[in-house]
């Protein structure tokens, strides 16, 4: 079994003052290149440091085109430490040496994820022992990075397993910590636990497969992610009770895939070193975002879609600040409900910003904006062809929504970020009374959805994909969005087949009077050119999620220009471009383009 | 010791041991031509899959393209990927220009311009193909039964696991030399990569116009590319000319350790460069499987 390791390690992103130079990156990432190099079985290695010169993208891609050209690996493990910046949920970005300079020198995580679903390599790891904040750097605004795996037709044949692992849970796109704060939280305690792990020196890290009919001791993703999410947390609290680092490993891999053999002989049970003295240790896991989140899911009677059945219920201290904060911001979305109706059946609510400008697209598309109880609601004209309607708000900020027709679209901002928006059916429209039957419960668990969409802890288990889909089909002729979170759900733990799913339930059932989101037909690989007579089956015409400009590349039948417009978004979980984003993008859909 | 004969495509209706006895034919008078004799120790064994394989193709109702009349716009399916992919490769391999393609098509100036702009995802232009491969000797016909053929194997697990069955049972548990050909190179690689490290050795696999060097073969292969267990010497026999056998089983296609010995300057005399008995009759191959023996 031919398996491969490429480590990458970058201390310093060159002419980003704010990115403080890292001490322990490339040295981490030739401590984790030096076990690959003696693991059992041996991994054919290769260690980019930037202590040899500027670590670039090219050197990355060519390694990783070797290898899936090659078609004889089993295993690639790519491991990275250094700066990371998250564009949003679940959106992560690995900086390079020179990606002040050149915006594509970052590695686009998500986006490699995705391609690596089409490699044939069986089992692939990515390991990020780098910060996961969101910046809002000028210049790192504008780093779209590159995807590293070649575009390729699925393999069907040798769908891979993927394994990530990342040293943090990833930082609310809405509060944006300096980057070089965070680095200095994370700097190597992760990828020293992990390599401790992988020694496989701890009875609890030993699980047993089968391999050529023989039964070996192992170390696997399925053993280390509940070690490590324990020792890194500890290691971080004993320096200071306030620190908090806990790694997110998501494990596909099932058995008999594993990542070392364990060495022969009696076992033996050693923490790693760690430098700072320690102070005690706490007595309780501290309250995360995610505790708290499967807290209000299961007092809320959503915990069934959406949480990994037979866990044990969360550690917590009920009444903290990160549980009130929780509670508040689904209680806020709760409180934002639309107009119930416009004569047209298709617009949007304000909530927390007013217009500057807005612009519908497509030939005799045309809106107008008035204000009621409060709020400002822009009145969609109905067209037989799928809208794009792009709004600006006072500050500047912009984005870009379909026109849903018939539909209603709640568009809920903070700072003219915007953090939500839910469709619902236009009280006049024949989808109404279906919408009104179940409108509490539904708008409770899409609050719920919204808010871990936000918090990058939305996730389908595999055992609960099923019902999720389920309810999501129930609700297809609801509220678009839904189908969007799912698609992009399943996306992240490569079901794409159900990718596919969604995207049929969508466009059968609604008919082509309601277009696809761009999202939904994105994820599912049915992005088409614009039919003459028809137009577009999709809207808007970009992602609507941020997430969604990771997985653009120019080998899509898409607009040049769509790819230049990434340039302009804003860290947020929904598309927010910056005002220059807004010119932009006016100009390109006045133009037709 | 025994001597296994995989057979490609196309051998449903006959009879098994007329089959294995053309092989020893055309493998003596190779021995003739390289000065060697053959040992009357040797067993042939000829596991046969020809009339399953032609029940399951028709089961699964994949059309040859050259016996429909396409219609319209007919898109190919992601589950018919493969076969579109196998010709492209073919035709982009064999350096035949879009051009000569888009002059095979036929049709109003409607259904030509569609076709023109999906490309390999449309029928209309992958018939096109075809008849752009026509001219090759083995002609677009044959490639098209050919590429069905392999399509339905690689890309329909239930059958690939079927005919792998019926091979697996008759390789014995003890050292072979096994030759396989067009088809039956997929087949016969499947089946060793699926035995447990420490099974008998093979001391020569000998594949003959093998297309295991397709890409769009090799990367449906279920497991990644690899030395099957057991196997001594991997020799590669092919004729340049053979449009099935597209491309060595070199590095640059078939990269496994250690490297399969390709040996590309086979000149196959029969008519469509492809045949058994223009592999067989070869004084190189006929040694090297005296030598194994």
């Amino acid at each position: 079994m031919k398996k491969a390791c490429i480590a990458i390690g970058v201390d310093e992103v060159q002419n980003i003052p704010k990115l403080a130079k890292l001490k322990a990156a490339a040295k981490g990432a030739e401590e984790f290149a030096a076990w690959a190099n003696i693991s059992d079985p041996k991994f054919e290695t290769q260690c980019i440091t930037d202590q040899a010169g500027p670590v670039c993208v090219a050197d990355i891609k060519r390694l990783v085109e070797q290898i899936v050209n090659s078609q004889s690996y089993a295993q690639l493990v790519i491991y990275f430490a250094g700066h990371g910046i998250l564009k949003t949920w679940d959106t992560e970005l690995w900086l390079l040496t020179r990606a002040a300079a050149d915006p594509n020198e970052a590695v686009n995580l998500v986006g490699s994820v995705r391609y690596t679903r089409n490699s044939g390599i069986p089992h692939v790891l990515f390991v990020s022992d780098a910060c996961r904040s969101v910046s809002a750097d000028a210049i790192l605004g504008q780093v779209d990075g590159s995807i590293i795996f070649p575009t390729r037709r699925v393999s069907r044949q040798r769908p891979p397993e993927i394994d990530i692992y990342f040293a943090s849970l990833p930082g609310d796109p809405s509060y944006e910590l300096p980057a070089d704060e965070a680095c200095r939280r994370y700097d190597g305690v992760f990828t020293r636990y992990l390599i401790e792990g992988l020694k496989g020196r701890e009875p609890r890290l030993r699980e047993s497969v089968d391999e050529d009919r023989k039964r070996i001791n192992v170390v696997s993703s399925r053993t280390l992610k509940p070690w490590l999410e324990e020792k890194v947390q500890n290691a971080v609290t004993s320096v200071s009770i306030e620190l908090e680092q806990i790694p997110e490993v998501r494990v596909e891999s099932q058995p008999p895939k594993y990542l070392t053999r364990c060495p022969a002989g009696p076992t033996q049970t050693r923490s790693p070193s760690w430098p700072i003295s320690r102070s005690p240790r706490p007595t309780q896991s501290p309250l995360t975002s995610s505790t708290a989140l499967r807290r209000f899911a299961e007092d809320n009677g959503v915990a069934d879609l959406f949480l990994r059945p037979g866990e044990p219920a969360p550690k917590y201290e009920a009444g903290t600040r990160a549980e009130t904060k929780l509670n508040q911001q689904v209680d806020d979305l709760l409180g934002a409900r639309g107009r119930e109706s416009f004569e047209t059946k298709t617009g949007f609510t304000l909530v927390g910003s007013r217009l500057r400008d807005f612009f519908v697209d497509g030939i005799g598309g045309r809106g107008d904006v008035f204000e009621e109880a409060g709020s400002q609601q822009v009145r969609v004209y109905e067209q037989p062809r799928a809208q794009s309607v792009l709004l600006q708000f006072e500050s500047g900020y912009a984005t870009c929504l379909a026109a849903f027709p018939g539909y209603i679209g709640t568009l809920v901002t903070e700072n003219d970020r915007v953090v939500n928006v839910s469709y619902a059916p236009s009280q006049n429209s024949i989808r109404w009374f279906e919408y009104a039957d179940i409108r509490d419960d539904l708008e409770k668990r899409r609050a719920f959805t919204a808010v871990a969409a936000r918090r990058g802890i939305f996730q389908i288990e595999t055992e609960n994909a099923v019902s999720f889909a389920d309810y999501v089909r129930q609700l297809k002729g609801i509220d678009p969005t839904l189908g969007m979170y799912a698609a992009y759900a399943y996306a992240q733990i490569g079901r794409m087949e159900d990718v596919a799913s969604v995207y049929e339930w969508m466009r059968t059932p609604l008919g082509t009077a309601v277009p696809v989101p761009f999202d939904v037909a994105l994820l599912a690989d049915r992005l088409e050119s614009q039919d003459s007579v028809n137009g577009f089956s999709y809207a808007p015409r970009m992602p609507m999620l941020t997430q969604g400009w990771a997985l653009l590349h120019n080998e899509l039948p898409i607009p040049d220009w769509l790819l230049e417009a990434r340039r302009y978004t804003l860290p947020s979980l929904w598309t927010t471009f910056n005002p220059d984003g807004f010119t932009f993008l006016r100009s390109m859909l006045s133009k037709g383009a | 010791m025994k001597l296994i004969f995989i057979h490609g495509r196309s051998q449903q209706l006959k009879d098994p041991v007329k089959l294995a006895d053309e092989w020893k034919r055309a493998l003596l008078a190779g021995y003739e031509k390289a000065g060697v004799e053959w040992t009357d120790t040797v067993e042939i064994v000829f596991p046969f899959y020809g009339d399953d394989l032609a029940r399951l193709v028709e089961k699964v109702n994949g059309p040859l393209l050259t016996n429909v009349l396409l219609r319209g716009d007919e898109s190919v399916s992601d589950k018919e990927e493969a076969r579109v992919e196998i010709l492209a490769e073919m035709v982009e391999a064999l350096g035949i220009s879009q051009d000569n393609v888009q002059a095979q098509l036929e049709g109003d100036s409607t259904q030509r311009d569609l076709a023109i702009a999906r490309g390999p995802q449309n029928w209309r232009f992958v018939l096109a193909m075809l008849r752009a491969l026509d001219k090759t000797p083995l002609g677009g016909q044959m490639i098209d039964e050919i590429t069905r053929d392999v399509w339905v194997y690689v890309t329909f697990s239930g059958i690939r696991d079927r005919i792998d069955a019926i091979v697996n049972e008759r390789v014995p548990d003890e050292p072979c030399v096994i030759v396989a050909h067009s088809l039956g190179t997929i087949v016969a690689y499947n089946v060793l990569s699926k035995r447990r490290a420490g099974a008998p050795e093979i001391p020569l696999f000998l594949t003959v116009g093998s297309p295991l060097g397709i890409r769009a073969i090799s990367t449906r292969l279920k497991f990644p590319l690899a030395n099957p267990p057991g196997v001594r010497h991997w020799l590669n026999a092919r004729d340049p000319r053979d449009v099935v056998a597209l491309h060595p089983l070199t590095a640059e296609y078939f990269d496994i350790a250690p490297a399969i010995e390709d040996f590309s300057q086979i000149d196959n005399f029969t008519e469509n460069r492809h045949s058994i008995e223009g592999y067989l009759t070869n004084s190189f191959v006929a040694r090297c499987l005296r030598d194994a023996l």
